[in-house]
């Protein structure tokens, strides 16, 4: 009988022990925030201004709580890709985004085909499976950050009309991880007069 | 007996464990109630707290913009005569001193054409002037300072600037003229106000000018990318002081706030469902912990009562086992308090009881002794007179050998009879009794009878009941016999039966039909006067009590053919005496 | 009896299984991530100065292993706007990096910038453009590297002495005795530019100078170009010495005397740029102040690598890199 009422002190105590680590558990769950991380290269010789387009990265990346894991590369080889898909596969990233990799990339026949990898691009669409770009246009677009001198012929209608292409936006697009081709945008006087696409000029 | 026993051992703790239950369930809804509505109230509150700092915070710039437009005004503007040199010389340090917070400033008369400007602006015709909003504006409202429109500024840093402006008079060539003054003010005060407020997807602050166009919202790069999409404005726009409504499935509190002087909205949005979600794990925590708090009591609770109860029902089954007839069980001691004195007592109780029928038995057996002992004597008596009447007639008669072998006859039959004191004595020796019997009976009788043993040696050591042939000699003699004139035979065969012994006494008489040998068997039945009065009922109950039901005396017989008593009695030595 | 013994057990050893289970998960360590993120905020990359720092960073942070880790950095260039710098800080708050490298485009801001990485539980290291003291004693975790400027101001001033003692008759133009000079310095308020020109003028001071004119121009090469060309032209002429703050800035003027063709004054800058390096060894610019980057750039991964192991006890808050004067004849690279 002795042994028996050990017995239920023992499980007395272990019920308590259950609810003290349960809460600890519960706790340190909330503590820790849920983020997901993402991969993203830059080439390392700035081609052109990408702050546009990193601008509209790092919004998505705050909007959805994402961790960047950045490089800056200025050469890869396809071994090289294949090992930093790897690595970052291991580092919980959900998916690699190549900005650019024209400069960086070295060609491969089979060109890149990867789950998980999506490069904002110019010309190399037809190596990825997953592609952001812009839709070509014969005449000679201006992408964001535009030069205020160009802003300026607009206004004055020295430039009577220019296609405008919003990379803010490709940039936010392309963390989505689904292809995507975007349209260049009209910029007339009227428009710049309307102060619509301000937002996009505007530091 | 055992469904109610069922019933009360678990009606109680359930009914115990329920209301435990309810108890921490009408805590936890209370609690998460309470706790849902607190929460809720301090979001407001101190969203509320956060808009009007807010809110004051942007009229403190705003007023300092009046405050530099009026000082502009009445320190230069009416201090210099526009014509002259100082005006323009004057003007031109003033806005280069401001140049922190005022891009440029011009001044227009009130048809719209351009008196002065700063170095950094253009020269606009007054065609144009005379269409802008500010400029119409500042002629309507001649009291007070506009705030136009935002406009996006294309230099160097391309950011955004708000268009002022005020009328004003000036001097001309001595005379007062009416006109406008312009002043292109950086946005970056009221930003970097609204910019210090959260700006999350879940927590934001956006400003409304007067025509409820946005003037500041920190996703404004995603909303002209048609990335997203501001859908509060009208809800706030009608809105009081907060509200809380649905969207998307999620829950939003809008708080909107006028701007003094300006008209202008700032307009704070939070998510509710994400603190909702923040205060989840709080909730979750307190409902485990009471869930488990629960189930601590229940579970002691329950322990609780088995500790009160199974000492009882132990009891209960003791006493069952002793009311079974199971007289050696006894109740463990064990238990609170007085649960344990109840089994003691009954114990106690149980021991006195087992003491008494242990009395009783003793008291049954002596009885049966006696009574043994009593059936024993009522055998003599009789025999005696009869025998004794006989050799009182042969002596009478002058049969003096006769007498003389039947006194010693019967000497040896009482020396038997006596057996000094014993009950069980050896075959050998009740066949020695026997046989005097029937040699009494036979000289009384003249010899109407022969008789005859067959007995086997081997047996005559073990024992037997005193008197337990010699009755049913007594029955053969006289129910047999009877209505014989000779021929008459008696046998006694003593055998091995089955590995007990039998013991035949067989008779050559009337035979008795079936009827009579129950009669015989179970009615007392004193022979005659002349027998010894014992009847083979007594002898088979004596056999019976003594050595078991399964041995007896059997009676077969056959009408005109004879009688066989059979007397089966298992193998005893000597040594084993029992009663 | 017996099986309710089992039962029993059982139920006992299954909830001791459970709360093991438990304890497990709650001291389990967070799955850690496999690289050490950088975050830096730069506060302009067209100062050239500024574009070869960050790329010796680069470098040098590509080379680095912290803790076996390798080193991920982002680099957020600000533009010269501190709207732009303020949002981009937001974001680099939100990505909650192990170590956040600043160079504050407005650094009498740094006050509010200190408090709120301390919010973020980030360490910081400022670095190039110097905040006050009192700012960098706000919170435990904030660093700064930077260059002695005052020093690299007096190197000017000792090169300037140096070379009016040797060819004092070729320099004094206008033989009045005195060096005429034009002081070009950087961007108003800013640390190095007072201190720079401070120490230029404390060393000098035994020196016959005369100060012929004075302009700000922000550290840019555009700007000083555009700038000195509004100076009076009879300044400008008889300039016998332009004393610039930075590299940039000689080059701006540089640039303004080669446009015009005009007769090359003794020119001196501060950074040792490529360019300016050139233009010395060839003999058409006086001489620079070298303020070793390099070494800038290499306290800032050791910083770093301390910063990550928590153990920076040996670290003061600021740290000076110490300058050395480059012309044609020291040749010390």
């Amino acid at each position: 009988m002795r042994q028996s009422r050990k017995k239920h002190a023992v499980l007395i105590l272990l019920l308590l022990l259950i609810a003290l680590v349960s809460t600890g558990l519960m706790t340190k769950h909330s503590k820790i925030e849920k983020r997901s991380r993402m991969t993203v290269v830059f080439p390392k010789n700035e081609p052109e201004d990408l702050s546009a387009l990193q601008d509209g990265i790092r919004d998505y990346a705050y909007d959805h709580q994402v961790k960047l894991d950045v490089w800056y590369k200025e050469q890869m080889s396809a071994e090289e890709l294949k090992k930093l898909i790897k690595e970052e596969k291991k580092n919980n990233s959900k998916g690699v985004v190549l900005v650019y990799p024209e400069n960086y990339l070295e060609k491969q026949a089979d060109g890149y085909v990867y789950k998980d990898v999506l490069a904002v691009t110019d010309r190399m669409q037809k190596e990825f499976k997953y592609y952001a770009s812009f839709a070509e246009s014969k005449e000679k677009a201006y992408r964001l950050p535009v030069k205020t001198s160009v802003l300026e012929q607009v206004k004055n209608g020295k430039k009577k009309e220019i296609l405008l292409e919003n990379t803010y936006k490709l940039g936010y697009e392309s963390m989505k991880m689904k292809t995507i081709t975007l349209k260049p945008v009209k910029l007339d006087r009227e428009t710049m007069e309307s102060g619509k696409y301000d937002a996009l000029f505007a530091g | 007996m055992k469904n109610r026993k069922i019933s009360i051992r678990l009606v109680f703790p359930v009914v115990m464990s329920a209301s435990i239950a309810v108890c921490i369930i009408s805590c936890m809804l209370l609690f998460s109630y309470y706790f849902s509505t607190y929460f809720q109230k301090d979001a407001i509150e101190k969203t509320g707290k956060q808009k009007n700092a807010l809110a004051q915070s942007l009229e403190k710039e705003i007023d300092n913009m009046n405050d530099l437009t009026n000082s502009i005004y009445y320190q230069e503007i009416k201090e210099y005569d526009v014509s002259g040199r100082l005006f323009s010389e004057e003007m031109q340090q003033r806005i280069n001193r401001e140049t922190d917070t005022i891009y440029a400033a011009a001044l227009y008369d009130a048809n719209g054409r351009d008196l002065w400007h700063s170095e950094n602006l253009e020269n606009m015709q007054k065609e144009e002037i005379r269409e802008t909003t500010w400029f119409r504006q500042a002629k309507e409202n001649i009291e007070t300072i506009n705030y136009g429109q935002k406009k996006l500024l294309l230099n160097g840093e391309s950011c955004y600037i708000y268009e002022i402006s005020r009328y004003v008079e000036y001097i001309d060539h001595g005379s007062m003229k009416s006109g406008v003054l312009l002043l292109d003010y950086y946005t970056d005060s009221m930003d970097s106000v609204l910019q210090h407020y959260k700006n999350q997807k879940s927590a934001y602050c956006y400003l409304l000018d007067a025509d409820n166009q946005l003037l500041y919202h920190p996703f404004e790069k995603q909303i002209v990318s048609g990335l997203y999409e501001e859908k509060t404005i009208k809800v706030a726009l009608a809105s009081k002081n907060y509200k809380i409504y649905r969207a998307d499935g999620e829950r939003w509190m809008l708080m909107r706030q006028q701007i003094g002087y300006t008209g202008w909205n700032v307009v704070l949005v939070s998510s509710m469902s994400s603190l909702d979600l923040e205060n989840r794990n709080l909730y979750s925590v307190a409902w485990f912990t009471l869930l488990l708090v629960g189930v601590i009591l229940i579970f002691l609770d329950i322990l609780l009562f088995r500790s009160f109860t199974n000492p009882v029902y132990r009891l209960l089954r003791t006493m069952q086992e002793f009311g079974k007839g199971n007289y050696e069980v006894k109740a463990e001691e064990e238990g609170i308090g007085e649960l344990k004195n109840l089994s003691a007592h009954f114990n106690i109780m149980a021991d006195k009881l087992q003491k008494q029928m242990e009395e009783i038995r003793e008291n049954e057996r002596e009885k049966q002794k006696m009574e043994k002992k009593l059936l024993q004597s009522q055998i003599n008596p009789h025999f005696l007179y009869n025998t004794l009447d006989s050799i009182i007639w042969m002596i009478r008669s002058e049969e003096y050998e006769g007498a003389g072998e039947m006194v010693s006859l019967l000497a040896k039959f009482f020396r038997t009879s006596l057996s000094q004191g014993k009950d069980m004595i050896p075959l050998e020796k009740e066949l020695e009794h026997a046989t005097s019997y029937l040699a009494i009976q036979n000289i009384r009788f003249k010899d109407k009878f022969e008789f005859k043993v067959k007995a086997d040696p081997a047996l005559l050591k073990y024992l037997c009941p005193k008197l337990s042939i010699q009755p049913l000699l007594e029955n053969a003699i006289y129910h047999g016999m009877e209505g014989m004139y000779e021929d008459g035979e008696i046998e006694i065969h003593i055998y091995d039966k089955d590995g007990n012994i039998g013991i035949d006494v067989a008779d050559n008489g009337l035979g008795m039909t079936q009827e009579k040998i129950d009669y015989i068997m179970h009615n007392k039945v004193v022979s005659s006067k002349r027998g010894s009065g014992i009847g083979v009922r007594n002898v088979n109950e004596r056999i019976q009590l003594i050595y078991g039901e399964e041995y007896g005396i059997t009676i077969t017989s056959e009408l005109d053919e004879g009688t066989t008593a059979t007397i089966t009695i298992p193998k005893m030595e000597e040594t084993d005496e029992t009663e | 009896m017996k099986s309710k013994m089992d039962k029993y057990n059982l139920i006992l050893v299954g909830l001791f299984m459970f709360l093991v289970i438990l304890t497990i998960l709650w001291k389990m360590p967070q799955k850690e991530d496999r690289y050490v993120h950088v975050g830096i905020a730069a506060y302009d990359l067209d100062d050239t100065f500024m574009e070869s720092y960050i790329k010796d960073l680069q470098d040098k942070m590509e080379q680095m292993k912290i803790e076996g880790k390798k080193v991920s950095y982002e680099i957020y260039d600000a533009k010269g706007s501190s709207r732009k710098q303020e949002k981009q800080l937001q974001r680099m708050y939100a990505q909650k990096y192990d170590v956040i490298l600043v160079n504050l485009v407005e650094p009498s801001s740094a006050a509010s910038m200190i408090n709120d990485a301390e919010d973020a539980d980030i360490p910081v290291i400022l670095f190039n453009r110097e905040a006050d003291d009192k700012d960098l004693k706000i919170v435990k975790k904030v660093w700064y590297v930077g260059t002695d400027a005052k020093a690299a101001g007096a190197m000017q001033g000792e090169m300037l002495k140096k070379i009016w003692e040797e060819q004092k008759g070729k320099i004094d133009r206008n033989k009045n005795g005195k060096l005429d000079y034009v002081l070009v310095e950087g961007e108003e308020t800013h640390f190095d530019a007072i201190r720079r020109t401070n120490g230029f003028l404390e060393s000098s001071e035994d020196m016959p100078m005369n100060q012929r004119a004075n302009l700000s121009a922000d550290w840019k090469r555009e700007l000083a170009t555009t700038k000195f060309a509004k100076l009076d032209k009879e300044i400008i002429n008889n300039a016998e010495a332009v004393i610039c703050n930075n590299d940039d800035m000689a080059l701006g003027v540089y640039d303004y005397y080669k446009k015009h063709h005009s007769q090359m004054p003794v020119i001196l800058g501060i950074n040792n740029s490529p360019e300016m390096n050139r233009k010395i060894m060839t003999g058409e610019i006086y001489g620079t102040v070298d303020n070793k980057m390099e070494d800038q750039v290499g306290h800032i991964c050791q910083l770093m690598k301390a910063i990550l192991k928590e153990n920076t006890k040996k670290y003061k808050k600021v740290w000076y890199s110490t300058p050395h004067a480059i012309t044609r004849t020291s040749c010390r690279e």
